[in-house]
């Protein structure tokens, strides 16, 4: 900064600036090592305050009151361009006093510095020590001389810089400018290397004794008083000068003084500094420590740069520092923290049990749990380090899952399997949310490895060259959940957990179609027999695979369930209960069998009158109200409840629950007691006559009498059927007041006799 | 601020001294950047700043000896030395009038930012300001002065406003009048302005 | 006692009404002064001096010449004053920003020399131009520069004298219409060139000559060439804005020469640019117009850190262009505005600018030829913080009624404008006003603090 000397004062700026000057040197006065802070901080009171700023307030008004035009002119100068370095002041009193104060700061400074303290190496004396003492009370000081100057800084400092004099600063401006060029600049290199040799002797403390992971032992023998008055210290000697460095920047924005060269010069040689000790330091760290430890600690690394160092440093955008922190610590060691996190996860991935909620596994935070979170935080700022781990995370749950089921292959029954499955599937999900939290990346990984382990794993599918058994297994798995229990036992599923497992299983089934009409199957045996739990479960379930796959996906299976409800209210008849179930063929995965049983016995006609006409109504009801439907009667599958008065007598009449053949039979029965079988082969097919008899047999109801007047012995002699007559045995000798005999109809049993080939 | 208010004594040129609550004159910048800096500014360093800045503002030596400056809750006497008892009292209650007003943002020295600045100027007179400078015109003059002195911006406005208010549409001599001023052009150098400034007024 | 370091007997500039214990020299409170004096420590030798430091200077005592005020508050007040002068009638919610143009009245330039010195830069700063005094204002500053050249000639003493075309921060040529040749423009631009900040183009006479003469505006701000009506050569313009490191504010001229040549020139490195920046570094409000190609959008950048984006007689920009410029500084964008005629567009294409628009933004003209009711109608379009938008409608036939106030209503209830608070329809836009869903939404809006303003 170049000062012009000046020439002659007027008596009134003379007057002015001895009054004004004991009190600003009482205040600069303060700018030295040994006054205490709290001493400057109490420095001006409202006396002294009130009485420079008023004099400086006299100074000014009393010259701008009686200044003469020829002043007024010169205010009004512009600097045409702005670039001269010379400072062109106006020879006006104001830039007199001005000029006076500038003249009486650099003075002050160029006194300041202890020349001898400058190459001293003793750190109770050195430069930084100098420095970080003065410069807080230095700009404490300067900015109550800015409040001082107040007037000045408002009207006349104000007009020369919108005059284009950008080297007129206010006071305060002027105070930090000063500074910069006698105490900074010409000390710049020693600065900045003394502070960034404290800074790396302030993290090696820092590293050495303050961070510390929960496995480290603490050692006791350090005295902790002394590291903290050392880190005091140091934290003081990086503070200041760095925050120096901005404040000295004098730009119109913050924007600008980010330009500044100086600045800029300070940023880049510690961004480079910083690189080049954790480089060093995470080289040691590996080399003596274990990977899981060190991923641990360039965790703790980090957040002691993002807090401490951070605060210290505001003055540097924080962002570039953390990039090149992430460089050194991550990036670098980017392939080790991948097998960490392998380990990590196949470690955990053991300890999922079906006996256990995948969620205790997850949260018991485990070591290895830890190891998973702290990679994850210190890659997760980084999209590609992001991305790379979701595509190994993907390997890895594929292998580690599948690896998981092999081990368990002959241990597990096919629900423990499907537990399995939901544990691995509820762990890795809860991995997610609770490490990543579920980022894109990540889920849609996820999503692929689930589909890859549901399917193709050693348990579906033991031979990897047949196709996967996944979609039968669950759909016996939705079958075992909504079939009725039987008697002794009771619903062990809890319906609406199952449901939503078997969702979940079902959206990653590659082969959806299999799984459909396996399920149709299962699903017909459940309505026809009326196993089922019940509509609503498994319209909930249906509704659910809707949800997640397509309406026309679960269209057959829902117009399944449609005809069974909306046939029941057909047709009501009075004395006979007749429950039709009218379903659309094309819908119902019946077997080929029933179909042809279905065409030989055609027609109601054969049926005996007693429910002849029932059919016959219904059929008649039915053509009225859908006209061109063809209607098939599925025998096989149809069901009688009969009541039977042939107990001993003072008994209640028996309950049968036949099947139409049973039915018709017992019907032929009633009136005769005896009936040829050749009589009934007449109408139907004798397999099926034989197939429905054996129950019969089996429980003693009938016997059979051969010509010759004995009783059939075993049912393969039926095999002669022409010869056979039916006895019924009256009066019926059963413990139990209702009997089905549907069950243990046999239709190859029967086959098989009638060919001969059956043997007891 | 705690319910009992902290009083500020301002001390009069004659040397009389005015009570008036923290409060209020913080709308005088010149008080305000007092108070904020060196009287709270020890207390709220303490209370908010974590303890790494403690350790960066406790510059001291430890081994040099704290003398722990007993913070006595002195009364703040501020002499106001350019200001006469009687404008000191108008202002204080112009003060007291404002002093629920939605105060604009103005820096501490005085100025305010562009969209501020708009507000500043286009803000019309109130009517009690317009009541409260109807005064004969030295004590108008004063008051401006004063506010200038003690940088109370809504006021120094406000004062300003009803100047420009007084002279515009005035003549030249009228102006003159009002300002107490005399004419130092000559003839020919009023006819010279004229001639320079003829095409401002062809519109 | 710290004050011993003073230097005694020094008459101080410090005025002060009466004297007595009210204060102190440097570090005394009152409370200790008072303590003094009740020990009949009064005439301490500091306090003796003190009284004679503290003796009055009153104004008073002043000579006649002294001012009542100083001269920084008559600034002030002049300042208040022109200020009035021109807001008459101020309506801070309509602000013409396009001219700063002051009409200043000569008579507080007569009052004394002191005010006529203060005078001077606000006369000329931003002079209110017409086509009346036009030709006397380049007079005047043309004689004052050759009076005072010669002034410097003769009296070396004098530093720097002013020069008058110095003080001109703004030229509103705006309300200039036919009124000479091109040199003209061209001279009054060099003369004014050191600080001019703010420079509006006339219609007519702004040529080449001009152009070049432009480029010595280095301190330029807001450069505005709407009104230009001759074609101009982007080519030449371009390398020069450049150049202009403080230009906020930009409006290109309506008519251009295609631009391809521009492109390719930018893109061969040809001319070459700052920074590789075909556009000045600080812009924030930029309005495009004239003859720019699709392929200059691809090849040049838009500036990033927009606040302000206008878009207007562009024939040749295509959507995609406008969504690439959207997709590059959309995220900044406080106000944008589209005016008819953008030939190119299709009847929906401006559907979707508020999805590459951020929270940033506050006003929004939008053109109802160039969006369906989608605008309005998709959920996902949602501002919250917009507080103007206008919709300007060119009327042409097909246009009529592509848009029901309903469609408004809708994302008004929805929620998505939480923040509007003014809404400028066009009348071109044909809604009857006095049907049920203009009161629905004018029902509304007002429930959410709004209005509506029906303009041509």
């Amino acid at each position: 900064m170049s000062t012009t000397e000046l020439t002659e004062e007027s008596e009134l700026l003379r007057d002015t600036w001895n009054f004004v000057e004991p009190s600003i040197k009482e205040l600069l006065d303060n700018v030295n090592m040994n006054t205490p802070m709290s001493h400057v901080d109490q420095n001006c009171n409202p006396a002294l305050y009130m009485k420079v700023y008023t004099c400086i307030y006299n100074f000014c008004v009393q010259l701008s009151r009686n200044s003469s035009n020829r002043e007024i002119e010169t205010m009004n100068i512009v600097n045409k361009d702005g670039k001269q370095d010379k400072l062109i002041y106006d020879t006006s009193d104001t830039s007199n006093l001005y000029m006076k104060l500038a003249r009486y700061i650099i003075d002050f400074l160029d006194g300041l510095i202890p020349e001898s303290l400058i190459d001293n190496n003793d750190k109770k004396t050195d430069f930084l020590n100098f420095y970080k003492k003065t410069f807080p009370k230095y700009v404490k000081v300067i900015s109550t001389l800015d409040k001082i100057f107040d007037y000045m800084n408002r009207f006349w400092i104000e007009s020369q810089r919108s005059n284009g004099n950008p080297n007129v600063f206010k006071v305060y401006q002027l105070g930090l400018n000063c500074w910069r060029h006698i105490i900074y600049t010409p000390n710049q290199d020693l600065i900045v290397k003394m502070t960034i040799d404290s800074c790396n002797e302030y993290r090696q403390l820092q590293l050495e004794h303050v961070i510390k992971l929960e496995e480290d032992v603490s050692d006791s023998d350090v005295d902790k008083n002394a590291i903290r008055k050392q880190a005091k210290d140091l934290v003081q000697r990086i503070y200041w000068p760095i925050n120096s460095s901005l404040m000295i920047c004098i730009g119109p924005s913050e924007y600008m003084k980010s330009t500044d060269e100086l600045y800029n010069r300070f940023r880049t040689v510690f961004e480079i500094e910083t690189q080049k000790f954790y480089k060093e330091y995470s080289k040691d760290l590996l080399s003596s420590k274990s990977l899981n430890y060190f991923v641990k600690f360039v965790l703790k690394i980090r957040e002691f740069e993002e807090t401490t160092i951070n605060e210290l440093t505001k003055a540097y955008n924080y962002g570039s520092l953390s990039s090149s922190l992430d460089e050194v610590l991550v990036i670098d060691n980017f392939e080790r923290f991948l097998t960490s996190f392998g380990d990590s996860y196949h470690a955990l991935i053991q300890k999922v049990d079906i006996k256990e909620q995948a969620s205790t596994v997850v949260m018991n935070n485990s070591n290895e749990y830890n190891t998973l979170v702290s990679i994850w935080d210190s890659i997760k700022l980084h999209p590609q380090l992001v991305h790379k781990l979701s595509e190994y995370f993907g390997v890895y749950c594929t292998k580690y899952c599948c690896e998981r089921i092999m081990n368990s292959v002959g241990y597990i029954d096919f629900k423990d399997y499907i537990t399995l499955l939901i544990q691995l599937y509820e762990f890795n999900k809860l991995l997610l949310e609770d490490i990543m939290n579920l980022q894109a990346a990540f889920a849609k990984v996820f999503d692929n490895s689930c589909r890859n382990f549901f399917n193709h794993n050693s348990f579906a599918q033991p031979d990897p060259k047949e196709m996967s058994h996944q979609p039968e297994i669950l759909a016996k798995h939705a079958d075992t959940i909504l079939k009725k229990p039987t008697k002794n036992q009771s619903y062990t599923y809890d319906f609406y957990k199952e449901k939503d497992n078997i969702v979940i299983l079902f959206q990653y089934l590659d082969d959806k179609d299999t799984f459909e009409h396996e399920y149709r199957k299962l699903f017909t045996k459940r309505l026809i027999h009326g196993t089922t739990r019940g509509e609503s479960y498994e319209v909930s379930l249906i509704s659910s695979f809707q949800g997640t796959n397509s309406l026309e996906y679960t269209g057959k299976i829902s117009k399944m369930l449609q005809d069974i409800t909306s046939s029941r209210e057909l047709l009501e008849t009075k004395d006979v209960k007749f429950e039709p179930s009218v379903v659309a063929k094309a819908m119902w995965p019946f077997t080929e069998d029933q179909q042809l049983e279905n065409e030989t016995m055609d027609g109601v006609l054969c049926l005996p009158d007693e429910m002849k006409t029932i059919f016959q109504t219904f059929e008649h009801v039915y053509q009225e109200q859908h006209q061109g439907r063809v209607l098939n009667w599925l025998w096989s599958l149809s069901k009688t409840e009969l009541e039977a008065n042939i107990s001993k007598p003072g008994r209640p009449p028996f309950r049968f629950i036949l099947s139409i053949y049973q039915t018709m039979i017992l019907m032929n029965l009633q009136k005769t007691n005896t009936l040829k079988l050749s009589d009934l082969a007449q109408n139907f097919q004798m397999k099926f006559i034989i197939a429905h008899l054996i129950p019969f047999y089996s429980k003693k109801l009938i016997t059979l009498i051969k010509e010759d007047g004995s009783t059939v012995k075993s049912i393969a002699e039926l095999k002669n059927y022409s010869e056979v007559t039916i006895k019924l045995n009256v009066p019926y000798k059963a413990l139990n007041q209702s009997i089905n005999f549907t069950i243990g109809i046999n239709m190859g049993l029967a086959e098989s006799i009638l060919n001969g080939e059956y043997h007891d | 601020m705690s319910e009992s208010e902290k009083m500020i004594t301002l001390v009069s040129g004659e040397g009389a001294e005015h009570q008036v609550p923290e409060s209020i004159i913080s709308k005088s910048i010149l008080i305000k950047n007092f108070l904020q800096d060196f009287q709270n500014d020890k207390r709220e360093t303490t209370n908010t700043k974590s303890s790494l800045m403690d350790d960066i503002n406790d510059i001291d030596d430890d081994d040099e000896e704290q003398e722990e400056v007993a913070q006595t809750e002195n009364d703040i006497v501020m002499p106001i030395p350019n200001v006469r008892s009687s404008i000191l009292t108008k202002i204080i209650k112009w003060l007291e009038h404002h002093k629920n007003d939605t105060t604009l943002e103005y820096n501490n020295d005085g100025t305010s930012s562009t969209s501020v600045d708009d507000l500043r100027r286009t803000d019309p007179l109130d009517e009690w300001d317009k009541q409260f400078f109807s005064v004969n015109q030295e004590t108008m003059y004063e008051i401006i002065l004063a506010s200038n002195y003690l940088n109370i911006p809504q006021l120094l406005d406000s004062g300003c406003k009803v100047i420009a208010n007084m002279i515009r549409g005035k003549s030249d001599v009228e102006i003159r009048q009002i300002f107490n001023i005399e004419d130092d052009f000559t003839k020919e150098e009023k006819e010279a302005i004229r001639r320079e400034n003829e095409w401002a007024e062809q519109i | 006692m710290a004050n011993k370091r003073r230097p005694k007997k020094t008459v101080i500039p410090y005025r002060k009404y009466v004297a007595g214990v009210g204060y102190v020299t440097n570090t005394k409170t009152v409370k200790d002064l008072k303590a003094f004096n009740d020990q009949n420590h009064l005439f301490d030798d500091d306090l003796e001096d003190l009284s004679k430091d503290l003796s009055p200077l009153s104004i008073s005592s002043k000579a006649r010449s002294d001012h009542v005020l100083p001269m920084e508050l008559y600034a002030k007040i002049l300042d208040y004053a022109i200020d009035f002068d021109n807001d008459e009638k101020f309506n801070p919610k309509k602000r013409t920003q396009e001219t700063k143009a002051r009409i200043v009245y000569k008579n507080y330039a007569l009052v004394c020399k002191a005010f006529y010195y203060l005078m001077i830069p606000r006369l000329y700063s931003t002079p209110h131009l017409t086509s009346k005094n036009f030709l006397k204002f380049i007079q005047v500053l043309d004689a004052d520069k050759k009076i005072k050249r010669n002034i410097k000639k003769n009296k070396n003493d004098i530093v720097q004298p002013y020069i008058l075309s110095d003080f001109v921060n703004t030229l509103d040529l705006s309300m200039i219409i036919q009124s000479g040749k091109n040199s003209i423009i061209s001279k009054l631009l060099r003369r004014c060139s050191a600080n001019l900040v703010e420079f509006i183009a006339p219609q007519t006479s702004f040529g080449m000559l001009s152009l070049t003469t432009l480029k010595s505006c280095y301190n330029l701000e807001v450069l505005n060439l709407q009104l230009v009506a001759e074609k101009v050569d982007l080519n030449e313009l371009f390398p020069s804005l450049n150049k202009f490191k403080r230009l906020r504010s930009l409006a290109l001229p309506r008519s251009s020469f295609n631009c391809d040549l521009l492109a390719e020139n930018y893109t061969l490195r040809k001319i070459s640019f700052d920074n590789d920046a075909i556009w000045p570094p600080n812009l924030e409000d930029v309005t495009l117009s004239g003859s720019l190609t699709n392929d200059f959008i691809e090849l040049c950048f838009m500036p990033v850190n927009l606040k302000k984006l206008s878009i207007s007689h562009c024939p040749l920009l295509d959507d995609v262009s406008i969504y690439k410029i959207l997709d590059r500084c959309g995220n900044t964008l406080e106000s944008i505005h589209f005016q008819y005629p953008l030939t190119k567009l299709r009847s929906d294409s401006l559907d979707n600018i508020l999805r590459y628009c951020s929270s940033s933004l506050k006003e929004m003209s939008i053109l109802a030829d160039n969006i369906s009711k989608y605008f309005f109608l998709d959920e996902t379009h949602f501002a919250p913080n917009l507080e103007t938008m206008n919709i300007i409608c060119s009327g042409s036939l097909s246009q009529l009624n592509k848009i029901h106030p309903d469609d408004l209503t809708i994302a008004l209830v929805e929620n998505r404008f939480p923040s509007l608070k003014t809404l400028n329809i066009s009348m071109r836009i044909g809604w009857d006003m006095n049907s049920d869903d203009i009161e629905d939404l004018i029902t509304v809006f007002e429930d959410q603090g709004g209005s509506i303003y029906m303009s041509y």
